[in-house]
């Protein structure tokens, strides 16, 4: 029986894990320090080797860490890494992670095993899993012969056929549609609904931003940021995007004109087309339409070609966090 | 630029048409070369496969000595170091297309101005090499543990119908490969082969004591060049052991010719398949 | 087969209160019999399993009957066929037996297998023992066939002793897999380095070649080898009378092996979590 009602379904302090090679030491998590409360959807973003990996083969067990403490349900991941392995489960999807010559069935009947689930609940559950990830009809066949979308849906059955307190959910909807991945935001939605405590760490911000409700970043091994969703959305620093096309040569007056204007926090020539015409991005702290109106009268007897505006999305907030880092 | 010498399909096929052949060729031999070298480093992967190769070798030639004395040893001796360049050879070479397979990159092969059993074919060089190799490990160690060095050195002037065995051996593995790769049967198919040869090549059963063994084996690789080193060493004519051995060879090799293009065209009909573009 | 019946809460949101999750949890035999259950359906699927199976039998069998000068007696028959056995079932575990941790890892399950709540030894157990099943009954069902090809007469002095003695093949086969396995899967060499030893175990087993062939100062080595030691009790089991000494000292052999390979197999893992060796996902 876990402790979740005293203790933080996941709870780091002070992690920190190094590699070492020869000479070369690598501080892939240099004193972590968060928790997630039960029930609790978090996701946890940073480039490529910021060190969410590493976060989360410690947190499943596969890895120790240097020094500090991490805490599943309250459970100790060296300590306890018994009663940690029966709380949590993690899904990185992909190609491999399988047995390819099983099917969908005798893998998920396996892995239920390997979760601790019995023979008797393992009979009603597969079944149950398979119809609920959209694989009933190809439950008999061969895993080799899955789309990347259907094996995908099969890492996610297969994390969740131990019914664990915590999911840690490593790029979900990678290798799927747009309908199905949209299809497993909503079953993931009803997890966290239903109590299930959810770290997610995704490079598609559109699963962060469906799902998540606390965004953690880490970057070179630190938790650097830990805040609300909404507060994460507001770093990018303003509302809205304005694409300005013009006729050549009109670009330095348009950005000229536009600081004029009140709201605009960043005007910058973005470059010339293939036809000759300049396009300038504007950027706009508080967007409100009659803006629109104030930046045409700005813009008199500029020859304007086109004006577009985009909502300012959690990809604007994550570049100016992570410094123009790539993903 | 496009040469004002090129031809109208020249013109067509733009950039592609003015690699001439000959460095086709040299470009797909060196990459057989590079692949091989990075796939099979010398340590462990060599040192241990000639490992496993002398003691084989060796295991064949005590069971000879077991089964019919030191006449017997010796025969054994002759076919286990013979079998030991073309198992390696069938192996190694099944291995070549199976690379394309794994990585993906049979539609950049089809690309080639070479057909791609050809290319496969001249990847396949070091292969022979290797076989080589593999034959005078098992000559050497064999010979030296068992005192059937001399029988060895005997064996020197066959290097011709080593290399016949190794190229018939080299055709036979391109060709068996060929319809299994992506299934799940690859491994299966050169077991089969190579236990075939085991049994039916004359290398360690003697040939003529059963008839339907030497029907079967009078098709497979390896088995007119045993004969011919045999004649060899008894002082008998040993050309037309050659002869047969190479047609042997030539005759693998364009039915792999013909499997790769019905596999291709398969490929490109069907859309699966080994060789689906 | 089912354990203890445990449960795990899930706090309450907005009108829906705190439940708990009950579910009876599966016990270590329960996960070894799957898990054995599990790789011997792999096995049968995999043609390998065929490859290395029927393919040695049928070839060592061909290879030690046709170059016979002089006729079989059921005693020589016999001889020949465990030796054949021994042999083929030896080179169907350096694929079936062996290569299990090795393949987990290249298919990416191994961390699962790890990570789980069953004991990864309790898993690694049940699937070697599962592979050695399978790997045992096709080697006996090819040289069974072998026989009617060859027309085989072999003499089965005891069949009770020649039972036990194929139970403790394959319970050998199973702990000479989990050490050898448990040795090589770190290695990034481990396929060309269990074939390279696949063929001097066979040879210094006794198996297709008598003993008396090896030179005197390997024969020790020969007697750290169980197969040496199965074959000479398979051989008094069916030509009779049964010695036991030899059926102990395999047994003994392989409970050796079992106790290293479950310590190498610990450390492996120990240090794969420690140091990040292998790549478990």
């Amino acid at each position: 029986m876990s402790n979740v009602a005293t203790s933080p379904a996941i709870e780091l302090c002070g992690l920190t894990r190094i590699f070492a090679a020869g000479s070369d030491v690598v501080r892939a998590l240099d004193d972590v320090t968060f928790s997630v409360a039960p029930g609790e959807c978090v996701a946890l973003l940073g480039v490529n080797g910021a060190g969410k990996t590493t976060l989360t083969k410690v947190l499943s067990t596969l890895l120790l860490p240097t020094s500090g403490k991490a805490r599943i349900a309250g459970f100790d991941v060296v300590e306890q890494p018994r009663e940690v392995r029966a709380r949590l489960a993690a899904v990185f999807g992909g190609e491999r992670g399988l047995y390819s010559m099983l099917t969908a069935r005798e893998n998920l009947e396996y892995f239920g095993m390997l979760a601790g689930v019995g023979r008797r609940d393992l009979r009603l559950r597969v079944p149950e899993l398979l119809a609920e990830v959209g694989l009933d009809d190809a439950a008999d066949r061969r895993v080799e012969g899955y789309s990347k979308g259907m094996k995908q849906r099969l890492h996610i059955a297969a994390g969740l056929v131990g019914d664990p307190e915590v999911l840690l959910l490593d790029e979900p909807t990678v290798g799927l549609d747009p309908t199905e991945a949209d299809r497993l935001r909503g079953k993931i939605a009803q997890l966290v609904d239903g109590g299930m405590t959810v770290l997610l760490t995704s490079h598609y911000l559109l699963d962060v931003e469906r799902l998540a409700a606390r965004v953690l970043l880490i970057d070179h091994g630190r938790l650097t940021h830990d805040m609300s969703l909404r507060a994460f959305a507001a770093v990018a620093g303003y509302e809205a995007a304005v694409i300005v096309s013009v006729g050549e040569g009109a670009a330095d007056v348009v950005v000229r004109r536009a600081r004029e204007v009140g709201g605009i926090v960043v005007a910058k020539i973005d470059g010339t087309d293939g036809d000759g015409n300049d396009h300038v991005t504007l950027l706009v702290e508080r967007w409100q339409p009659e803006l629109l109106v104030v930046l045409g009268q700005a813009l008199t007897a500029v020859p304007v070609l086109d004006i577009q505006v985009r909502a300012a999305g959690l990809e604007e907030a994550f570049a100016v966090l992570t410094k123009g880092q790539s993903v | 630029m496009i040469s004002s010498e090129a031809t109208a399909d020249d013109r067509r096929l733009g950039a592609y048409a003015r690699v001439p052949i000959r460095e086709s060729v040299a470009a797909t031999v060196r990459l057989g070369v590079l692949l091989y070298r990075r796939e099979n480093p010398f340590r462990p992967v060599i040192l241990s496969e000639w490992f496993r190769v002398a003691c084989l070798s060796l295991l064949f030639t005590l069971l000879g000595v077991a089964a019919a004395g030191e006449a017997g040893g010796n025969f054994a001796f002759i076919g286990s170091v013979m079998l030991a360049g073309a198992e390696s050879t069938i192996g190694l070479m099944c291995d070549v297309p199976m690379r394309d397979r794994m990585d993906g990159t049979y539609w950049r092969v089809r690309g080639s101005r070479l057909p791609p059993c050809a290319t496969f074919a001249l990847r396949g060089i070091p292969v022979l090499g290797a076989g080589l190799a593999d034959c005078a490990v098992a000559a050497a160690t064999v010979g030296l543990l068992t005192g059937r060095l001399p029988l060895a050195i005997s064996m020197l002037p066959a290097v011709p119908l080593v290399l016949a065995s190794l190229l018939s051996g080299a055709a036979v593995g391109l060709f068996v490969i060929a319809p299994v790769i992506g299934t799940r049967y690859d491994t299966l198919t050169y077991n089969t082969v190579s236990s075939l040869l085991v049994v039916f090549s004359g290398a360690l059963v003697p040939r003529s004591a059963e008839g339907a063994l030497g029907a079967v084996g009078a098709v497979l690789p390896l088995t007119h060049a045993i004969e011919g080193i045999r004649a060899m060493l008894a002082g008998e004519p040993w050309l037309a052991d050659l002869g047969l051995e190479l047609l042997v060879a030539a005759a693998w090799a364009l039915i792999a010719a013909f499997m790769y293009t019905a596999m291709d065209r398969r490929g490109m009909k069907t859309g699966r398949g080994a060789f689906e573009a | 087969m089912n354990g203890a019946e445990t449960g795990i809460r899930r706090p309450g949101r907005g009108d829906r209160p705190e439940i708990e999750v009950r579910r009876r949890r599966a016990n270590a035999w329960f996960a070894f019999w799957t898990a054995g259950r599990m790789q011997f359906r792999l096995g049968l699927r995999h043609s390998m399993t065929y490859a290395a199976g029927v393919l040695n039998s049928l070839m060592f069998l061909s290879i030690l009957v046709l170059s016979r000068r002089e006729p079989l007696d059921p005693g020589s028959t016999t001889a020949i066929l465990t030796g054949t056995a021994l042999a083929a079932f030896w080179a169907s575990s350096v694929w079936g037996g062996v290569a299990i941790l090795r393949r987990e890892r290249w298919m990416g399950v191994f961390g699962r297998s790890i990570t789980g709540v069953q004991d990864p030894l309790v898993l690694l157990t049940g699937k070697l023992l599962g592979a050695s099943v399978l790997n045992l009954a096709v080697v006996v069902a090819s040289l069974a066939v072998g026989c009617l090809i060859f027309g085989l007469r072999p003499a089965f002095g005891s069949p009770l002793g020649a039972l036990l003695g194929f139970a403790t093949v394959v319970l050998s086969g199973a702990a000479a897999s989990l050490l050898v396995g448990a040795l090589l899967v770190v290695s990034r060499h481990g396929v060309a380095i269990s074939n390279a030893i696949g063929v001097p175990i066979s040879l210094l087993g006794g198996t297709l070649l008598p003993l008396t062939f090896l030179p005197e100062p390997v024969t020790w080595l020969s007697r750290l080898i169980s197969l040496s030691w199965l074959q000479d009790f398979l051989h008094t089991a069916t030509a009779g009378p049964i010695d036991w000494t030899p059926l102990g000292c395999a047994l003994a052999l392989s409970l050796a092996y079992a106790a290293i390979g479950v310590f190498v197999f610990r450390r492996m893992v120990d240090r794969a979590r420690r140091d990040a060796t292998l790549d478990l996902f």
